[in-house]
């Protein structure tokens, strides 16, 4: 006779304690049992019907029917991008972010994070960025960006490194470093440019936090403080992130869960910053210097996990001439399927690709020439849609167009 | 000041407020109906028809002696000038003071005062538009996006919907449930109890407005989490759609809209229970917006100090469905839950008559209506004629009023014309002062509506011993000065045409016998169950004797079993209160262990032979009667019930529970099943309250047992309105529901011996969702098994000749509006005998008939007032009239036809069928319309008169909201009550007459006032008006072609109901 092994077991098993506790801390203690089933998040989700099913109303039932081993060995765990397009109009407010990483976090206490993506996060501890790159190499590439930097705007312009007492720290993605040093360039062009007083960190100047999506709890923790030392070792006031979507959520989201505390300085994006200086007159910029269309890509954790969705349009409208939605936008955007850690998972790389395919039709259907996206994540995975697609358009993050379309008074 | 002297205040005149406001007058108290803006009727105004019969028929609600339309400008007239209508009422300031409450106002500019002695509060609903509408499903920027309200306000308008921003037909459809409902995360957490329906009714308007244009059908999608089709008749409701129209439903919420630029269609991505999610495009999305409290609920309820819920609806005590714990405070419709018209209905009629046993109980009694001279046999009124012409201002404004005073004295035979302003207070003395002075016995009164003032006007007459004087009303406002707008002279001549052919008319009247009967002050309720014993303690409380017989040896029917109510109300305690009242009250009579052998006798005194324990005999005389035999839990073959000691239905449940089992302690897994035979082939409806007994129940299993895993296998879960957060309680404590398909049953099989402990069950069910079958080893398996009538029924249905709905309930005589009235005067049924409904809602319709019995015994004498047809001349017992009753009334006894005064609602239509002209309806007769027609136009040859018939409903209702036209025809409009009451003869005569071309105008097919609501019985349902009336015009335009008329000199022009201020011009 068959049965389902889970039902015969009491509704919180003492072998998935743990587990259910994490579930509950993650959602609350009677959320996930509110689940009306009605579809809204697997109706929500753009991976259902691409032949790479990530169902979240079926973790959910299978959770409810007591079949956590079916869960957790799913590959369904480590498909979802957490990009939380399904919980934007849950009616019991189940949010699938939090809860697939519940699991997650469950599993990497098991050990059972999947290989690539535990490697991402362990050089980050051990090397101190996630890529490995040497303290040289990264101060190297910095002095040549400050000599670019100097033959633009003279000796004064400078990009300081471990400079006390600089109101903004600001942190960026390896990859900046190892492959798009301009975007660094860019940064400082509109730091100079505002007048900011600013610093980059020669020891923990790393902003991702890929823990955040391996659920390894203890790496985040410690990830995070590192920033937070850091932040108190130079006497900073705020903390200035990259255009990075994930390294955002995670230092916004991460402190409470993993240290226990909120932070005692601001966190804030640079697209933040960014609006600031243009709504306060800090900055000028001149549109027709970006004169090709361009559409905007919302991050999934900078818009609907942090709310983030008016300053980088406001932005755009003032760095671009022709700027343009894509259908869906905003809350209801869709991911571009490469989050949630999915680009470290190289053994998902068709499905990822698949999963992008939707993003493909939504930026091909704006007509634009640029893509932006405050996201080195997303910018990662667009320039590979792009590529595997065959769609001739470029990817930017909004510092690079900000910088381009700076007037600076006395320069011109 | 005397409390007696004090108006009830009813606050609001949507359709609950003008239910309570019509029964409380009935009842014989005074009434302010204060209505906020400037026209009542609520939110019924904008709808043209609403579920489950998909009419507008607002008319049913009028009491034999008054006119209520919601469409029309007149609204409300009655005999009795009980009621005062006030609108535009911005309530400002509210002191309570039970007995005398006072209100400040403003109307008009002006600050003004009432004083009343009780309120009932009928303020209704807004409708809820979530703030994520625009961001989610596009409205407001997407063109193809519309709430329901919209859809059916652009279908009342347009008539049919193209597909949006192109051309041709619509071809996709998708109604979106629960745009708002049901979500406590981003819009409310109850359930708005009416959009499934709704959904359903507009989706059938779209197939339907199709079809009628013989366009392709569109393919309708409907998109919900659960069905809530939960009333009697819903469930056939949701079976025509399906099965004629191929509606087709998808269980599942979706995410969002999307529209693509350049591409009109709108994309929705969403994830049926099985399989993966899936992508469909669509013309149209209808999103099913639901019901809040409305605007300025709070400080209401601030300044009357009674509670709002969390969600801001008014809170009722327990088991009292529309009383508020605040003495003197009812409230009734949507403000205490969203509900639908049937409930809101029932509620208004609960509410006037908690209120009027409150003001009873407190000294403030009903003012007696003036004793009528006694009046029966045979009337012949005098032959000497009068004309009243109305000097009102609209009037006065479009005619040349003192030429129509010239024209009608001059008029051979009329004894005296004289202008009189109907509106005037006076009015009444000096209408009645110039007939006794004249020895009038035959009044044209040329005015405005007639539908509005014949009640006015004719109570005048009985209260002045008059009752058979001849009275015709001629609309002189809508159907001459309006129509020949700008041409005073035309209309002055046209106001002279229906003048001279009403008095042709009214010299025709017919004297006729009128039959009245002396009402004996006396009620039986039949059932001693919760809804049989708050009709008596009503009826009692409110002043009548009683009898109450029950067949069992206990008063308490079903309540025996049970321990609470959903809510949480103590049964047990409220039925031991409820016993002890009755018995020991002075004018109740308990007759237990009691059964009816045998009726007889006629509205207002029924004779009543009853037998008690089966030997003693015992003779009830009484002037109502209230059916109230309740309903039995049904006994299933299915699931191993009484064959497996684990197998239970929910009242055994309750017996455990009751005696707080050591079995349910013991019970670690336990399975609900819903709907076992309910909502199938065999039981075709939903006993609606099986799903919150199971809520309930399964919420106390787990006070009694937390770690218990209980689950609910069932169809949708029908959690309607309020008791939403109930499902939502049940969710979060942990009980699994599951969705069953009723091709695919769970299964449920004894736990083979040696494989587990004994007395347990193996029940399997397919889980969608997961896509496999799950089995859960369960201690105790509970069935849902709904409830049905009890058998009796079919006896004392055949006993007081009431019909039976087609399930074996009472039927009423509108399922909708008159949800406790049956079709023979005097008799009303509530509670579960008229069909299912919690305990609550029993109640309320227990107090809705009681306040309609003890109106009927309020009355000394009970007169048949209303026109009915008669079988006057020369019968030949052809069966005509039997067949084209749709009313069942005609029967051939002693080889002649006899009407049946009782089940007779005076349409015309056997008049009108009759071969040998032998029926005859007052005002209606054949001589009378001859003589009208006869007197159609002096110089027909010249002018080529056109002759209007119009029903005295949707169509007389157009007239009255077309607003002015300037007609280049020589127009006559007659009025008839139903087109039915046209036949072939009248066709003909009209031509005879001179006319040269007639126009049948009357209410679209599903629309009619006669109607019959309900199958009778074992009669079977009655035919079609609609079929009686088109078979009369064929043969109408038959012989007209064979005299050489053309095709088109009989036109039909079919009206629905106006919104109003936007009615249809007849011509």
């Amino acid at each position: 006779m068959p049965f389902s092994p889970a039902i015969e077991e009491s509704l919180f098993p003492p072998l998935y304690q743990n587990l259910h506790e994490k579930i509950t801390g993650a959602l609350g203690e009677a959320t996930l049992r509110s689940c009306l089933t009605c579809g809204v998040c697997s109706g929500g989700c753009p991976t259902g019907d691409i032949g790479a099913p990530v169902d979240p109303r079926k973790i959910v039932r299978l959770l409810l029917w007591g079949m956590e081993d079916k869960v957790l060995a799913s590959d369904m765990i480590w498909l979802c991008t957490m990009c939380g397009r399904c919980t934007v109009y849950c009616p019991v407010g189940v949010n699938m972010g939090d809860l697939v990483r519940a699991l997650r976090s469950h599993l990497a206490e098991e050990g059972r994070v999947p290989e690539n993506l535990q490697k991402v996060v362990d050089l980050a501890v051990t090397s101190g960025n996630n890529m490995g790159i040497s303290r040289e190499d990264y101060l190297d590439t910095l002095d040549w960006m400050q000599e670019e930097l100097q033959a633009e705007f003279g000796p004064r312009a400078e990009i300081p490194v471990d400079k006390k007492g600089a109101r903004v720290m600001y942190v960026i993605n390896p990859r900046e470093a190892k492959f798009f040093p301009l975007s660094i360039l860019a940064a400082a062009k509109v730091f100079y440019a505002a007048g900011e007083s600013w610093t980059l960190s020669s020891r923990s100047w790393d902003a991702t936090n890929y823990a955040l999506f391996s659920g390894d709890d203890k790496a985040g923790a410690i990830l995070v403080q590192r920033l937070a030392d850091e932040v108190e070792r130079l006497g900073c006031q705020e903390l200035i992130m990259t255009e990075c979507g994930h390294a955002f959520r995670a230092i916004r989201w991460g402190p409470e869960r993993w240290l226990g505390h909120k932070l005692p300085f601001p966190v804030r994006s640079i697209v933040q910053l960014m609006a600031e200086y243009l709504d306060a007159g800090r900055i000028r910029l001149d549109p027709s210097r970006n004169s090709e269309p361009v559409t905007y890509h919302d991050p999934c954790n900078l818009g609907r996990k942090e709310g983030i969705f008016e300053e980088p349009r406001r932005v755009l409208q003032a760095a671009v001439t022709d700027f343009r939605e894509m259908t869906p936008n905003r809350e209801n955007n869709y991911c571009c399927g490469g989050g949630g850690g999915m680009l470290s998972l190289s053994e998902f790389g068709q499905e990822r690709l698949a999963k992008g395919k939707v993003k493909i039709e939504q930026i091909q259907r704006t007509g634009a020439g640029i893509v932006a996206t405050p996201c080195h994540n997303c910018v990662d995975q667009l320039n590979d849609l792009c590529r595997h697609y065959h769609l001739n358009v470029k990817v930017k993050n909004l510092v690079e167009l900000v910088a381009d379309a700076l007037v600076i008074a006395g320069k011109e | 000041m005397k409390k007696d002297a004090l108006p009830v205040a009813v606050l609001g005149a949507g359709i609950a407020g003008v239910q309570a406001a019509l029964d409380l007058s009935r009842l014989g108290y005074q009434v302010a109906l204060l209505e906020r803006s400037s026209r009542p009727g609520g939110k019924l105004t904008v709808l043209p028809k609403t579920f489950p019969t998909n009419d507008c028929s607002a008319c049913v609600l009028s009491p034999p002696d008054s006119f209520f339309c919601i469409r029309s400008p007149h609204f409300i007239k009655q005999g009795r000038d009980n009621i005062t209508l006030l609108t535009g009422v911005e309530v400002k300031k509210l002191t309570r003071n039970p007995g005398n409450f006072s209100l400040h106002f403003y109307r008009e500019g002006r600050e003004e005062e009432l004083n009343a002695a009780a309120l009932i509060l009928c303020p209704g609903y807004e409708e809820y538009l979530p703030a994520n509408l625009d961001a989610r499903y596009g409205y407001g920027r997407y063109l193809g996006v519309l709430t329901g309200l919209e859809l059916e306000q652009r279908l009342g308008a347009e008539g049919y919907l193209c597909r949006p921003g192109g051309n041709g037909p619509l071809q996709q459809v998708a109604f979106i449930q629960c745009a708002g409902s049901r979500d406590p995360a981003g819009g409310v957490a109850y359930c708005s109890a009416v959009c499934c329906m709704y959904a359903l009714k507009e989706a059938l308007m779209l197939y339907e407005a199709a079809a009628a244009r013989k366009l392709p059908l569109p393919e309708i999608t409907l998109f919900y989490m659960d069905l809530r089709t939960y009333g009697r008749a819903y469930e056939s409701y949701l079976a025509k759609a399906r099965q004629e129209y191929g509606l087709k439903l998808v269980r599942s919420r979706i995410h969002s809209i999307i529209q693509t630029p350049g591409n009109p269609r709108l994309t929705i991505r969403y994830a049926p229970e099985e399989g993966p999610a899936r992508v469909a495009e669509f013309d149209l999305a209808v999103l099913a917006t639901g019901l809040r409290p409305p605007d300025g609920a709070r400080d209401l309820a601030a300044a009357l100090g009674i509670e709002l819920d969390a969600y801001g609806f008014c809170q009722t005590s327990p088991l009292a469905p529309v009383s508020t714990p605040q003495p003197g405070i009812f409230v009734a419709g949507a403000f205490s839950g969203p509900c639908d018209v049937i409930d809101a209905v029932t509620q208004g009629s609960a509410a006037a008559t908690a209120c009027a046993a409150w003001l009873k109980e407190n000294g403030a009694g009903p003012v007696k209506s003036p004793l009528l001279p006694p009046s029966s046999g045979a009337v012949d009124p005098s032959p000497r004629t009068g004309v009243f012409i109305c000097g009102c201002d609209h009037l006065a404004a479009d005619l040349d009023l003192k030429g129509l005073e010239e024209y009608c004295r001059s008029l051979p035979g009329v004894d005296m014309v004289q202008e009189l302003s109907l509106c005037d207070p006076q009015a009444g003395e000096e209408f009645l002062r110039a007939i006794n002075e004249n020895g009038l016995g035959r009044i044209v009164v040329a005015a405005c509506s007639a539908r509005a003032l014949e009640p006015v006007l004719k109570a005048r007459l009985d209260q002045a011993g008059l009752p058979g004087v001849g009275l015709k009303i001629v609309n002189i406002l809508d159907h001459a000065a309006r129509i020949y707008s700008g041409r005073v002279e035309m209309a002055t001549r046209k106001a002279g045409d229906l003048v001279r052919m009403a008095i042709a008319g009214v010299k025709a009247t017919v004297p006729y016998m009128n039959e009245e009967a002396t009402v004996t002050p006396a009620a039986l309720v039949i059932g001693g169950g919760a809804a049989g014993m708050t009709a008596a303690l009503h009826l009692g409380d409110l002043g009548h004797e009683v009898h109450l017989v029950e067949k069992e040896a206990q008063l308490g029917g079903n309540l025996l079993r049970m321990q609470r109510t959903l809510r949480g109300a103590d049964v047990q305690a409220w039925l031991a209160g409820q016993t002890w009242r009755l018995m020991q009250h002075p004018r109740i009579h308990v007759h237990l262990d009691a059964r009816i052998l045998d009726t007889s006798g006629k509205p207002g005194c029924f004779q009543t032979e009853i037998e008690i324990a089966g030997e003693r005999r015992e003779s009830i005389t009484h002037g109502v009667t209230i059916l109230a035999t309740g309903a039995g839990e049904k006994k299933t073959q299915q699931y191993l019930y009484s064959q497996h000691p684990a197998v239970v239905t929910a009242l055994e449940l309750e017996d455990l529970l009751k005696t707080r089992s050591p079995r349910l302690a013991g019970a670690q897994r336990v399975v609900f099943i819903q709907c076992v035979d309910s909502r199938d082939a065999g039981h075709p409806y939903c006993s609606r309250t099986c799903c919150s007994e199971t809520l309930k129940n399964a919420l106390e299993l787990k006070k009694i047992n937390p770690a218990a895993a209980i689950y609910v296998l069932n169809r949708d879960i029908m959690a309607y309105g309020l008791q939403e957060q109930w499902y939502e309680a049940a969710r979060s404590r942990g009980v699994v529901f599951l969705h069953y398909q009723p091709g695919e049953p769970p299964r449920v099989t004894p736990l083979a011996a040696g494989t587990g402990p004994e007395g347990k069950l193996l029940v399997r069910a397919y889980e969608a969702i997961l896509e496999e079958e799950v089995t859960i080893e369960a201690d105790l398996l509970v069935l849902a098994t709904g409830m049905e009538p009890p058998a009796e029924n079919r006896r004392l249905a055949a006993l007081f000749r009431v019909p039976l709905d087609e399930f074996g309930f009472f039927a009423t005589s509108h399922p909708k509006l008159k949800p406790v009235e049956t079709p023979v005067p005097g008799i009303y049924t509530c509670g579960l005998a008229a069909g299912p409904g919690n305990l609550e809602e029993a109640l309320a319709s227990a107090q809705a008939a009681a306040g309609k019995a003890a109106a009927d015994l309020a009355r000394e004498r009970y007169e048949l007032h209303r026109q009915v047809a008669r079988v006057e001349g020369a019968c030949a017992a052809c069966l005509t009239c039997v067949r084209v009753c749709p009313h069942g009334a005609p029967a051939i006894k002693d080889h002649r036809s006899h009407i049946d005064p009782l089940l007779c609602q005076g349409c015309g239509a056997c008049v009108a069928a009759c071969p040998a002209r032998a029926i005859t309806l007052t005002g209606y007769s054949h001589k009378e319309i001859e003589a009208e027609l006869q007197a159609l136009s002096p110089e027909a040859e010249k002018v080529h008169p056109t002759v209007i018939f119009t029903c005295s409903y949707c169509a007389y209702a157009n007239s009255e909201n077309a607003g002015s036209t300037s007609c280049p025809d020589d127009v006559s409009i007659l009025q008839v009550p139903c087109l039915s009451r046209v036949g072939t003869l009248e066709v003909l005569k009209a031509i005879e007459a001179g006319a040269r071309q007639i126009v049948l105008t009357g209410c679209v097919a599903s629309q009619c006032h006669f109607r019959p609501a309900r199958a009778f019985g074992s009669q079977g349902p009655g035919p079609d008006p609609m079929l009686c009336q088109e078979q009369a015009w064929r043969r109408a335009r038959k012989i007209l072609g064979e005299l050489g008329f053309d095709e088109d000199t009989v036109k039909v022009l079919r009206l629905p109901p106006p919104p109003p201020g936007r009615g249809q011009p007849l011509i």
